[in-house]
Order: C-alpha cells, then sequence, then structure tokens
C-alpha cells in the first residue's frame, strides 16, 4: 500500500479535501497516441501535471474553461499500455483524488448524441453518465450474423452505477439484457450476434434507477470475440510468460515479457474487426508458482501442494473438482487462501480439507465474496487432501482461481487512514495507523519507506495489546518542494513470547470465584448459551510481565478474552486445538505476558458461548532470552477510508492502488 | 332458526310430489357387491344407490327395505350390517320398485382380535372428538388430560391413557367404570358435555380395549396407508338431497375394512350441506360441497353437487369463444344459471387495460379504442396489453408481494435487483416452470443471480418450506410442522420430508453493499422432532432419487414440482392467474388446495391446466385465453337468473381498485404525477419495488407492508379511513387544485365546458357522458360563480365516485 504525500505549506495533517477530481474526458486514453484529457474538478487553477499509475508523458496545455474547475493535458502512452489506470491531478495547493480511466484504442464519442442522428458503426465507445429514471440509449447499425460484444465499464472505473444494459433489436424485441456479469465487479459484459440487420439499441440503466455525474459509464462496443480470463492469474516478476486467453468456446496464446514485480499488469486479446480488443489483468509479484493440472477429480490424483506455495486453478466444465494434497506435521496451522473475485473472475470457491481416508476435517466459511479462506491446524503429521470447486458447482472458462497455501502464523495487518499527504520539506504531518492483530499481541514497530534516512518518526510504536497511533512524521529538509513521493508505512513485531521460567502460582480451573461456567468432572466449559465467563483472584508479591499459560482440550478453535482487573489483555486465548474434547489429550498453552500489578488482582477468562475444556491455570515468570533473538515479522500499511470513497461502488481495491501513500512536498 | 329452515326445506324437498315428468328408477346397485364380516366388531355401511331414467343417481340407502334370508345371521341398521352368528345369507334390498340381492359371509366371530391401539381405540377417541384441537388434542390439553392432535404421536397418547396418573383412567377389572368411559358419558362430571353414548360404537371398542389389557400395537402391527370413500363424486338432482358415504380403511399387511362408523365427517360449505356423524350428507341448497373423510392420520374427500330445477329457466346459448367459455358455460347450464351480457366496450378497454397493466388506459387509447370497429379489436388489444413494459412491471408487483420483497429483507440494492428480475420474467414471459426452478434452484450472489433472493426473504428452512408448499403447490402444509395437517392427507413426515429438500441451503451475511451469497452444503440432514432424519420426500414419487449423496437437493424438488404429472403445480398457477382476472379462484383461496376445498369448475381447473402444461407453461397464453373468453368480457351486474350465484362466473366480480391503482388512476385522471421520495420523476405507484417507498395514502389503501408471505395480507375492503383520505385528504385536494391539472390545461388550451367533461368521462370511466350527467355538469360550471372551482368540484366527484374506484 502506498499513500501520496504531499507538502504543503506549515504543517498539514489534513487532506487537501479542496483539490477534486471530478469527470474526465474522454474516459480513456490512447496507446500510441496523444490524448486530450479534460480534468474537471474544484481548485485545479493551480495545476501543473498528472500523477499516473502507469507510464506516461502528461504535458499541461491550456484550453477553453481552464481555471478552477477543469484542467486540460495531453497524455502521450506507449503503444502497448492498456488496461485500467489510475489519475490524479497534481496543483500547488496539493494532489487530488484518484479517479480511474481506461487505456485502449476504441474512438470515444459522449451520450449526448441527438436521437435523430446517424446509427453508430462498430467498434467505438460511449462515455457518459445515466440521468435518473431514464435510460441512456445509442444506436448502431448491426448487419445479420454480426457479432456485437459489450464490455459495459462502471463498478470497474469507480462509478456508483450499478449498470443494466439491454439491446434492442430493429423490431423492438429486447435481445439480452444483462445486469451484474459474473466477474466483472458489478459491471456487464456479453457478447450477441444480430438476428437481423438493421439498427439496434444498446440501453444503459441504474438498476436502482438512480443518476448523476457519479452515475458515469464507458461503454465499449465492437466485434471481437470475447475472453474471460488471461490464465494463469499470477505470473512471476522479471521471467517470461506465455498466458492462455480464454473466453467462451474460443483460447488464444499471448507471450508476456519479463514484467516488474507488484500490481497490476493488463494484456489484450485478439484485436477484432476494425479495433477493440478484450483488457484482461495478470498480477505480478516475485513468488513461484504453479498451475493446477488435470486429471485431479478426485483425491486420489490430487495434484501435490507445498507450504508457501501458491496455484492457479481452472474449473473448466460444471462440476469440476480440483484436488491438492498437502503434508503437514503435527500442530501446524495451515492457511488456504483462495481468490476469484478480486482478480477479476467469476465464480466463488468451496473448498474442505479431507483426510486420506476422505473425512471431513473442515470446510471453509463463506464469509467475503473476493476470497475464501480456510484454516486448520494438524492433530498430528499427515497428508491431507483440499477439494476445491465452484461454490455452485460451476465451472467454464471464466471459472479460473488462485490459491495460496501458507502455515498461518501470528501477524498483523496495517492500515492508514489517508491515501495522499501534504507538507513542507523539513515539516511534519501526523497519519492514523491502525493494525489488525491475528494471534500477535506484542508491540509493533513502524517506519516510512520511501523518503530517505533523514526521514523523522514520533508515535512510531503500537503498544502491546494496542490497535493504533497517531504517527507523526518529519520530512528531511531537502525534498525538492513541489515534488512528489510515494511513501510505504511498514509494521515490524517480535513474533515470539518469552520461554517459560518458573511457576508462580497454578489454579485448578474448576475453583473460580466468580462465574457461571459448567464444572464437569476436570474442566469447565459451559453452562449455558450467551455470555460465560470464570473469575480468579490472584495475589501477587510483586508487581510485573508474567506469563499466563492455560491447559485445555479442544476439537475445534474456541477463541476466547482474558481480562485482568476488567481490562483486555488478550483477546484471543484458547485459540489452539488439541485433536479431542477429552482432556486426556490437554496441553499447555502459553497465552502471552500479561502486566500484573502487586497484591490482588482479577483475572477473568469469557466467551460468549462454549468454551474449550480448561483444566488448569498457570501464571509462570518469563525465562531470559539465549541470544537467539525471535522472530520478526512485518507487514505494510493498506489505505482504508479515502480510497473506498473514491472507488465507489468496486467491491475491492485494485493492486495497482493498493499500498503507497502519495506525498506532494509543498513549497514554504 | 336457521337450523330450523333448513330442516324444513331438506324435508320439503323430500316429500315433494314426483310430478308426471319425473324420472323413475330403473335400476339399483348397491356398493359393496358382496358383505364379509369377520369377528363380531366388524361392521359394513352399504350404500344402495337407483339409477334413474334420466342418467341420474339417487341415494336410497335410507328408504330403501332391507330383508335378511336366514334371520339371526346379521342385523341391518340404517343401512349398516352387523354380524349375529357365523353362516352365509342373502340381503333382500327393495326401493322405488326394484329389487336386489346381496350375498353375506359371516366368520370367525369367535375368534375376534383384540382391539389395536392404533386402529382401534384412537380411531374411536378420534371419533367422538376427544383428541380435538379444542379438546384434550390441544397443546396443554383439557382438564389435565392430554392427547396427541388426532392422533398423530400414538406413543405419547399410549404412555397417557396407561400410565399417566398412576394409570386410574382405565379399569381393567371393570372397563365400564373406567374413567375414560365414565367421563364421556356424563357418569362423572366432564367440562366438555356428553360425548359418547352406551350404543355407540366407540364405547364398544374403548371398553374392549380396556377389557383386554390395554394392549399397545405390536412394531410390526398393521397400519392404515390409505382409504377409500364411496361415492367420490356425484351429483344429486333434487328430489336427491341426501348421500349415505361409505369409507373402506386399506392396512399395511393388505387387509381391509368398512371404517364408516370410526371415520370423522367434515364439510367444506355447511351451508350447502351438512353430514352427520353417521356419514350421511345433506344438502340444504343448490351448489357444491367436498365432504371431508377421516380415519386417523388418512384423509379422503368426496365431491357433491346438489341440483335444482330452476322454474322458467332457459338457457340463452353464450356465444362461445373458446375452452374457457365452453367449460364456464357447460357448468352454468348444469347449474341452470344463464350468465350476464357481454361488456360495453369502453367497459371493456377499462377493465383489461386495469386488469393487465395496473393503470387505466390513456383517453387518447380510449377514443382510439372506441372508434375502432375491427371484430378483432379486443383480442388486438388484449395482445398489445400483454406485450407491454406496463403490465410486466404490474404482474411482478404481484410476485413481489409474495416474494416479501423489502429493503429491510432483501438489502437497497438486492430489492432492486430482484425487482428487475421479476419485471424481466414477466415481459420475456419466462415459462413458468423455468421461473419456479429459477427460484427454488438459485444460489450464489443475490446481486448476480436476483433469483436467490427467494432464500433471502425464506430465512430459514421452515420458512423456505412452507413458502414453497403455499405458493407452487397451493398447500398450507405449516400445520404439519408440529402435528398432522388437521383438514389435509399431509403429516409431520410429509412435513420434514419437504424440508429436507432445503436443509442444506446456507446463507451468508450481506456485506457492505447489502450482497448476500446463498450456497447449498454438501452434506445435512433435518431432524423430524420425534427422532430419526428425516428423508426427502416427495408426494408422488415416493422418496426423491439423488444422483449423489453431495447433490443439491432442490434440483430433484424443482424437477418433480415441474413434472406433468405434478396433480398441483399447474393447477396453482392457472388457478392464480383466474384469480387475478377474475377476482376469485376457482379454487379459493387460491393457496388452500385440499380434497375438503373442491373447485368451483373441476373440468374448467383441469383444462387450463392441461392447455397450460401443452404450451410449456407459457403464462401469457393462459392469461390470453381467459382475457379473450366471454367468461372474462362477461358484465359485472348481476341477472335474476345469476344474482345467487358466487363462485361459477356467471358475472364478473366488481372490486375495489388495489391501493396503487387507486392513486395510479387519481394521478392519471388529474395529470398530475406523484412523487415517490427520491425515486425518478414519473414513477408509478405500481412500479414501486418495495412497500418502504409508498406514502401513507397506499397503506391506507390496503398495500401490504409484505411481512408475510400471502396474498391476503393484502387489504381488498374498504374503510373509513379510506373514505376520508378521498374525501378530505390532501393527496386528492393537490391533485384537484393543482395549478397545471387535466381541467386547467384544457382551460389554459380554450376548451370549452363540454368538452373538458367528455375529455375527463373518458379519462376515468372510458366513456363519454350521458346525456344526464353532461346536462348536470354543465348546469353546475354554468351556475357557479368561478368556473375553476367548479371543474375541482366535478373532478373531485368523480374520483370518489364508485365507478371509479372499482374495476367493474
Amino acid at each position: 500500500m502506498a499513500v501520496v504525500l504531499l507538502a504543503g505549506p506549515g504543517l498539514v495533517d489534513r487532506l487537501p479535501a479542496a483539490v477534486t477530481l471530478q469527470k474526465l474526458s474522454p474516459g480513456a486514453v490512447s496507446p500510441g497516441r496523444v490524448t486530450r484529457l479534460t480534468c474537471r474538478g474544484t481548485e485545479l487553477e493551480t495545476a501543473r501535471t498528472l500523477w499516473t499509475s502507469f507510464p506516461a508523458e502528461v504535458r499541461k496545455v491550456s484550453a477553453k474553461g481552464d481555471g478552477a474547475g477543469q484542467a486540460t493535458f495531453e497524455v502521450t502512452l506507449p503503444a502497448e499500455s492498456i488496461g485500467r489506470g489510475a489519475i490524479r491531478v497534481v496543483t500547488d495547493r496539493g494532489v487530488s483524488n484518484v479517479r480511474l480511466l481506461l487505456r485502449e484504442s476504441l474512438t470515444s464519442h459522449t451520450d449526448d448524441r441527438p436521437a435523430d442522428e446517424k446509427p453508430l458503426t462498430l467498434p467505438l465507445a460511449i462515455d457518459g453518465s445515466v440521468v435518473a429514471g431514464e435510460p441512456d440509449r445509442c444506436r448502431i447499425q448491426l448487419k445479420a450474423g454480426e457479432r456485437l460484444t459489450v464490455d459495459l465499464w462502471a463498478r470497474r472505473l469507480g462509478s456508483s452505477l450499478d449498470p443494466v444494459v439491454r439491446v434492442i433489436d430493429p423490431g423492438g424485441r429486447t435481445v439480452i439484457a444483462e445486469d451484474d456479469t459474473p466477474g466483472l465487479a458489478g459491471d456487464v459484459g456479453f457478447s450477441v450476434l444480430a438476428a437481423d440487420e438493421g439498427v439496434h439499441t444498446v440501453s444503459v440503466t441504474d438498476v436502482r434507477r438512480r443518476g448523476g455525474d457519479a452515475y458515469r459509464y464507458r461503454l465499449r462496443l465492437a466485434r471481437y470475440v470475447p475472453l474471460t480470463v488471461a490464465y494463469p492469474l499470477f505470473v512471476r516478476s522479471g521471467q517470461p510468460a506465455r498466458l492462455r486467453l480464454l473466453g467462451p468456446g474460443t483460447t488464444a496464446d499471448r507471450a508476456v515479457p519479463g514484467l516488474p514485480a507488484g500490481g497490476t499488469v493488463w494484456v489484450g486479446g485478439p484485436v477484432g474487426p476494425g479495433g477493440g480488443r478484450a483488457l484482461l489483468s495478470v498480477q505480478v509479484d516475485d513468488r513461484e508458482r504453479g498451475v493446477e493440472s488435470e486429471p485431479n477429480d478426485d483425491g486420489s490424483k490430487a495434484n501435490p501442494l507445498a507450504a508457501g506455495a501458491g496455484v492457479s486453478g481452472l474449473l473448466d466444465r460444471p462440476g469440476d473438482r480440483d484436488w491438492f494434497r498437502i503434508t503437514l506435521k503435527k500442530g501446524q496451522r495451515l492457511q488456504l487462501v483462495g481468490r476469484t473475485a478480486s482478480l477479476g473472475v467469476a465464480g466463488r470457491l468451496y473448498m474442505r480439507l479431507c483426510n486420506a481416508e476422505g473425512g471431513t476435517l473442515v470446510v471453509a466459511p463463506q464469509q467475503a465474496a473476493t476470497r475464501c479462506v480456510l484454516d486448520y491446524t494438524a492433530a498430528a503429521d499427515a497428508e491431507v487432501r483440499l477439494l476445491v470447486e465452484d461454490l455452485q458447482r460451476r465451472g467454464g472458462p471464466g471459472f479460473a482461481y488462485h490459491l495460496d497455501c501458507r502455515l498461518r502464523t501470528a501477524d498483523f495487518d496495517l492500515g492508514v487512514a489517508a491515501d495522499r499527504l501534504q507538507a513542507v520539506a523539513g515539516g511534519s504531518l501526523s497519519v492514523k495507523v491502525t493494525a489488525a492483530r491475528r494471534d500477535f499481541q506484542g508491540a509493533i514497530r513502524l517506519s516510512v519507506e520511501g523518503l530517505g534516512k533523514n526521514v523523522m518518526l514520533a508515535g512510531e510504536l503500537i503498544p502491546a495489546g494496542k490497535n493504533e497511533t497517531t504517527l507523526k512524521i518529519t520530512l528531511p529538509a531537502g525534498l525538492e518542494p513541489g515534488s512528489l513521493a510515494s511513501l510505504r508505512i511498514v509494521g515490524s513485531g517480535q513474533l515470539d513470547t518469552p520461554p517459560v521460567g518458573p511457576t508462580v502460582k497454578e489454579l485448578s480451573s474448576i475453583k473460580y470465584d466468580r462465574g457461571d461456567l459448567g464444572i464437569f468432572d476436570d474442566f469447565i466449559s459451559d453452562k449455558k448459551g450467551g455470555l460465560n465467563f470464570a473469575e480468579y483472584d490472584v495475589e501477587l508479591a510483586n508487581a510485573g510481565e508474567y506469563l499466563v499459560l492455560l491447559r485445555y482440550a479442544a476439537a475445534a478453535q474456541r477463541v476466547a478474552v482474558m481480562k485482568l482487573d476488567g481490562r483486555v489483555v488478550n483477546s484471543s486465548i484458547m485459540s489452539k486445538t488439541t485433536g479431542s474434547w477429552s482432556t486426556k489429550t490437554a496441553r499447555w498453552f502459553n497465552e502471552g505476558l500479561v502486566k500484573f500489578p502487586k497484591g490482588k488482582s482479577v483475572l477473568r477468562l469469557e466467551k460468549v458461548g462454549v468454551f474449550s475444556h480448561l483444566t488448569a491455570i498457570r501464571i509462570a515468570l518469563p525465562a531470559p532470552r539465549k541470544k537467539q533473538p525471535g522472530r520478526v515479522i512485518h507487514a505494510r500499511a493498506r489505505v482504508t477510508v479515502p480510497l473506498r470513497k473514491d472507488l465507489g461502488g468496486m467491491p475491492f481495491v485494485p493492486r495497482e492502488l493498493d499500498g503507497t501513500v502519495l506525498l506532494s512536498v509543498g513549497k514554504k | 332458526m336457521q337450523r330450523h329452515v333448513r330442516t324444513l326445506t331438506t324435508s320439503l324437498l323430500l316429500t315433494m310430489p314426483l310430478c308426471a315428468a319425473e324420472p323413475v328408477v330403473s335400476r339399483l346397485t348397491v356398493e359393496p357387491a358382496a358383505v364379509e364380516l369377520s369377528g363380531r366388531r366388524q361392521r359394513v355401511q352399504l350404500v344402495v344407490s337407483g339409477h334413474r331414467s334420466d342418467g341420474s343417481v339417487i341415494d336410497l340407502t335410507h328408504q330403501a327395505r332391507v330383508t335378511v334370508e336366514h334371520r339371526g345371521t346379521v342385523g341391518v341398521q340404517r343401512g349398516r350390517v352387523l354380524p349375529l352368528a357365523n353362516g352365509t345369507t342373502r340381503l333382500t334390498i327393495s326401493a322405488s320398485g326394484q329389487v336386489l340381492q346381496l350375498p353375506v359371509r359371516v366368520q370367525r366371530l369367535e375368534q375376534t382380535p383384540p382391539v389395536s391401539f392404533r386402529n382401534g381405540l384412537l380411531a374411536s377417541l378420534s371419533k367422538q372428538g376427544c383428541n380435538s384441537g379444542g379438546c384434550h388434542g390441544s397443546p396443554s390439553g383439557k382438564g389435565g388430560f392430554r392427547l396427541s392432535l388426532r392422533a398423530f404421536d400414538p406413543t405419547l397418547d399410549a404412555q397417557t391413557l396407561i400410565r399417566e396418573q398412576f394409570a386410574r383412567r382405565v379399569n381393567v377389572f371393570d372397563p365400564d367404570k373406567s374413567l375414560l368411559l365414565r367421563k364421556p358419558t356424563l357418569q362423572v362430571a366432564h367440562g366438555g358435555g356428553q360425548q359418547l353414548r352406551r350404543h355407540d360404537p366407540a364405547y364398544e371398542l374403548i371398553r374392549d380395549w380396556i377389557a383386554d389389557g390395554c394392549p399397545r400395537d405390536a412394531e410390526d402391527s398393521p397400519r392404515c396407508v390409505r382409504t377409500e370413500v364411496f361415492p367420490r363424486d356425484r351429483f344429486l338432482k333434487s328430489p336427491a338431497v341426501s348421500q349415505q358415504l361409505k369409507v373402506v380403511a386399506h392396512f399395511s399387511d393388505g387387509s381391509s375394512r368398512d371404517v364408516t362408523h370410526l371415520a370423522v365427517y367434515s364439510s367444506s360449505n355447511e351451508t350447502l350441506a351438512e353430514v352427520d356423524v353417521a356419514g350421511r350428507v345433506t344438502g340444504t341448497a343448490v351448489g357444491q360441497v367436498g365432504i371431508l373423510v377421516r380415519f386417523l392420520d388418512q384423509m379422503q374427500a368426496t365431491r357433491l353437487t346438489f341440483l335444482k330445477d330452476r322454474p322458467g329457466f332457459v338457457w340463452n346459448e353464450p356465444p362461445v369463444i373458446n375452452e374457457v367459455d365452453r367449460h364456464t358455460f357447460a357448468r352454468l347450464k348444469e347449474m341452470q344459471i344463464v350468465p350476464s351480457p357481454l361488456l360495453t366496450d369502453g367497459q371493456f378497454l377499462r377493465r383489461v387495460t386495469l386488469d393487465v397493466t395496473g393503470l387505466l388506459p390513456t383517453v387518447k387509447e380510449t377514443r382510439a379504442f372506441l372508434a375502432d370497429r375491427r371484430p378483432d379489436r379486443r383480442a388486438r388489444l388484449i395482445a398489445g396489453l400483454l406485450a407491454g413494459e406496463d403490465h410486466a412491471r404490474f404482474w411482478a408487483g404481484r410476485w413481489a408481494d409474495l416474494f416479501r420483497m423489502t429493503r429491510k429483507q432483501l438489502g437497497s440494492t438486492g430489492v432492486d435487483k430482484f425487482h428487475r428480475w421479476l419485471v424481466a420474467a414477466v415481459r420475456d414471459n419466462m415459462p413458468y416452470d423455468r421461473f419456479v426452478r429459477s427460484l427454488l434452484t438459485a444460489q450464489g450472489d443475490t446481486f448476480a443471480n436476483p433469483a436467490a433472493n427467494y432464500y433471502r426473504a425464506a430465512t430459514d428452512v421452515e420458512d423456505a418450506t412452507e413458502t414453497t408448499a403455499r405458493h407452487f403447490l397451493g398447500i398450507r402444509i405449516q400445520c404439519a410442522k408440529c402435528h398432522n395437517h388437521p383438514y389435509e392427507r399431509w403429516t409431520q413426515e410429509n412435513y420434514y420430508g419437504i424440508a429436507a429438500f432445503f436443509n442444506r441451503v446456507r446463507r451468508g451475511k450481506p456485506d457492505s453493499a447489502g450482497n448476500l451469497v446463498v450456497w447449498v452444503a454438501r452434506s445435512g440432514e433435518i431432524s423430524r422432532p420425534r427422532g430419526g432424519n428425516a428423508v426427502p420426500w416427495l408426494p408422488l414419487t415416493g422418496n426423491a432419487k439423488l444422483p449423489d449423496p453431495e447433490s443439491d437437493r432442490r434440483l430433484a424438488l424443482a424437477d418433480w414440482l415441474v413434472r406433468k404429472d405434478n396433480p398441483l403445480f399447474a393447477r396453482v398457477e392457472v388457478n392464480r392467474l383466474w384469480s387475478m382476472l377474475c377476482g376469485r379462484g376457482i379454487i379459493e383461496p387460491i393457496d388452500d388446495f385440499r380434497a375438503s376445498n373442491p373447485p368451483a369448475n373441476p373440468p374448467l381447473l383441469d383444462w387450463l391446466a392441461g392447455e397450460f402444461q401443452r404450451s410449456d407453461f407459457d403464462r401469457r397464453h393462459i392469461l390470453s385465453l381467459i382475457l379473450n373468453s366471454r367468461t372474462y368480457q362477461l358484465d359485472s351486474l348481476a341477472t335474476d337468473q345469476n344474482r345467487h350465484d358466487q363462485q361459477l362466473f356467471s358475472h364478473a366480480v366488481a372490486h375495489r381498485l388495489s391501493a396503487e391503482q387507486v392513486l395510479d388512476a387519481i394521478c392519471q385522471v388529474s395529470q398530475v404525477p406523484e412523487q415517490f421520495g427520491k425515486l425518478p420523476a414519473g414513477t408509478r405507484a405500481t412500479q414501486l419495488a418495495t412497500p418502504e417507498d409508498a406514502p401513507a395514502f397506499l397503506r391506507i389503501f390496503g398495500k401490504p407492508s409484505r411481512e408475510t408471505s400471502c396474498d391476503c395480507e393484502r387489504q381488498t375492503g374498504s374503510t373509513l379511513s379510506q373514505h376520508l383520505t378521498l374525501v378530505n385528504g390532501s393527496l386528492v385536494s393537490g391533485k384537484i387544485t393543482h395549478g397545471k391539472n387535466r381541467f386547467r390545461r384544457l382551460i389554459s388550451a380554450g376548451r370549452g365546458d363540454r368538452e373538458i367533461l367528455e375529455d375527463l368521462y373518458l379519462a376515468a370511466f372510458c366513456r363519454l357522458p350521458n346525456s344526464e350527467e353532461l346536462r348536470v355538469g354543465l348546469e353546475y360550471v354554468g351556475g357557479a360563480g368561478n368556473r375553476e372551482k367548479a371543474h375541482e368540484d366535478i373532478q373531485w366527484a368523480v374520483i370518489n365516485s364508485r365507478e371509479f374506484l372499482f374495476r367493474n
């Protein structure tokens, strides 16, 4: 995640909200040519240039109407530059919000053509916005048997439009009416063959019958054969790759050169008659990844999958099943992440982990549309098998997926509440950084990349157990005024808890002082629905950090909360499993350091619902570390709120935007 | 008093002297053809039928004289044969001058088996009403004595009767002293009054069961698997006014026996016919009635139609346009009811446009139609309306009501997407089987596949089960969730058998945009309340055949549902379509198909259902057939010959416009559109996707809030607040005083008062004002000091008129 940092006059810790980019005309820039791009918004009179997420030459030009509400640029793209891109207007007063557009060669028209004007001929693109309650219509001339490929971009460009596209034949009959096309984030794409020669009407409406400037779209109308996915979904950076471009009943191959890591690369399908081509995305990173190989329709033919590997798969026919086998050691925590929609492909995954005999170990819950996550902790050394299929058992050329297989350790994600910042060289700014922790409760130390060594930070520590800090960044004095810099906020944390030293106190779980948990033979678990808890009065001779260890048995995760004197000290205790509910399998688990006061305090364990079968509690001193330091984990902050606002109806942040904050260095 | 009148009527009918032309009985038949009695408790009911020269049948069971050849072998009481001694004999039956003989055999009197707990004792308690919902079958029982409702849980009943209260309910040493007998016979106080007499067959069975030591049934003891009722369907033409029924139970061991004396009877319409405890039905008026016959958990119904010659009846041979008319008129002729005349063109235009699009025709459309002299103008109009977008939007709204389409339930965007899907389904005339299959088997994201909202509205297994049964099978199966259905054959097993099809449906949580995923888990079974997993069940084909254990069971349900041998699927939908156009279903209520609720015109329903299947479930074809029929186009004004008919469609049913129609009609007539919140200008009430967008006006006029999946949630009656809203409300007042409304635009254009009045009448009533209306109107405007105020008054009067507010 990158944040764009703007350095403005004085200390700035707020976004330069006044500079906005609201409308682009046209909605695309053409590869290999100069495109005159008109940007409309507010506070644009000092516009200097454009920031683009793609290589481009940008020249500010003067045009009629330029001023606070408009700025005009000439943008020159390399000949092969296609796909989606992001731009911002850079002014002396700051950087605007981000706006997405296409890079493609179709001729752009506007949607304000008179109804009686001559029908258009393919290929073309229309940039428009719908009016509330009324369909936007364009008339096109088609011959009998001629292909019409419709590719409407709205949600994928951050528009609020939830489009419905209808094609009406010369007789007034609806040929096709399409709402959300799978894999297009709510947009619409299809291809039809005209049955009759004549003027066809293509209409665009919002499904909620809303309209206005925010309901913009780019409607691509051409004759190319539609393609749905470039496969595999990931390629390794720096290495040439060969992609298969798949579509209904069609396949094309495309070689791509070694690409730089990070982000999304766009490839085009074969050019259709007169121009126009399918635009497909591929992700690039620096990991080695594989491709699922058929036949693997049953467990006995499962593909091997190693922890740490990634694999692209294809459910190429309805009912297709892909099996993988993974070898695990006892206690290893496997995490499998399947992705579809966030990579621009159709489908939603169903994932089930089975043992060697085919018995189900765990089924991945269906939580987010963009990915499917399966967690499993191995109860013993074993080979497990993973079944992947479409949730609805669909299949076809669009039903690709990517699977990441990793061993889960404690980690965290960071978020930053700004996508662009502004400060003068030598000045400072503040930004809020939040942490989402997963089994990691230690302190997180933040650093900033992209500003050189002389950047100074304050508030760079997110304390143990806390989830946010206000990071104060003081810029190096040597930054050039008016320049842009991409900065990244990175956090690191010490993973391992200290080794366990001498026991100070050990308590039987069933002898709690207050609570309402049900007591069984030698453990407590639950008494009723709702909030269950147990409280223990703990008296210690000395204040200090002590390790709390819990002994329990659990066949499945039942995460609970630990409080000391009413304060949450660990929100994910009892997160491990032992393979059985029988207390014969109970083991001690280190739940981390807790700062105890001297004298009496109340240790409380609580959970809504059923506890793991808890038998004992131990409070121990941490043992001194030996020479070997604990492992360190890192995470980069992702932009949280602002991008979401700019991306309208898009259900996820595109990878090309995710990770960098843009800093604009202002003039003193 | 009513009872006395009925009895008197019956008596008069029975004692009516036969006139010279009265057909005579030419042949007797008796059911059964031979009597076999085994054991001393068995009884056989005779049903003696007289076949008359005109082809009609009369029940003579209670008029016939029966003599026994060998006295002492059997006795005959009220047509019921009772065993007295082993042996064979013959019965001679004579009635209406005809004689018939019937062989009888009595055997194994000395080997009478013990009374079965279920088939004897519980059947007796059911017969006497002890375990009905109002008595001890209520959830908490009565007086500390609780039985399962209509004996659906024999295990619980055995425990209650034999063990509970220290077994004091039965006295095996002196059975007649048992509380179980003394209470209902009022030998000791009984809150329910006298429910049993010593001579009742049930008394003997209960006493014998106690005397036998209160045995429970063995695991493999025979269970009743079906019952047969005779006659199944019979027309009884005056002077025939009664019919004895006969009920035979068939058991799992292949045996069968007469249970007429143990069956429970009820009439679907007691104003038409009553049935006594012995199964004798007596008609009190002309019409059709269903008699529900229940023995334990088995239900059957028989359909009886009572006819009577109407003085002065002359069939007027109305022209038959299509098969709809052929079946409707055949039934009317049979019942000696003359249909009303045809609507005028203007009335027809108004009715059909309202029914198909929910809107009034425009003045331009009305003028064009009234000027059209082509003979097929009505058919052309119907075809045009059915193909239009307004039809799709209006009829999609009907489904939206049933599918509980609200923002609260489906989310803000979800509701619009589902609405669009429904509109497209109607617009594209999606075949009904595909429509239903799309809904029932839907899964995936509700945004990408709006049909999956079916399972977003139906939030759990029970809801999906009951909604599906109601909409697509016309069955109110919810009763069977807790106990066997009291008025139908559906059991708790059936309920959970259907539920097993939906048990694996899972719903995610809505994401920030309101999208939600519906999917089908690969495993999971539903448990029945009384233990064990429920097995997917299909009413006709037994257990569902599923390709593999992980497959989506709903596919099997959908396959079965749309099969052409499914007796309900097509009938339910054509009945719904008929009801929407004709104001009343052929079966009414439309979601209550059961044997005891017979169709008003079975051949018509059968033909429409068959035509629906033959057309591959083309709803528009059925609508077109109905709309083009003369039956649909009959006047709503009843005549002296059909005034009494409320169910055979001899005249149209006039009904108040729906809430949306009223509002849209007011907007159309005033030419002042309504603004619904932030929805685009020009949106009509009939186009609203959800009730959340509806103004108070619509709620006052009964627009449903879509809390339930029942048609009945829409209020169609008239209320005081509706009148006040129309008379005094700001909405109407705002329209008629609006500066650019219909008449003010005409005044501004320089039109005269006559032209303005004609325009108003055409807009509101699809006709020109008659001379009297014109005279009064012109005089009123001419005599008023303020011309615009006068026209406001006239427009107000038109909007408040019955002709405007009703679809006639």
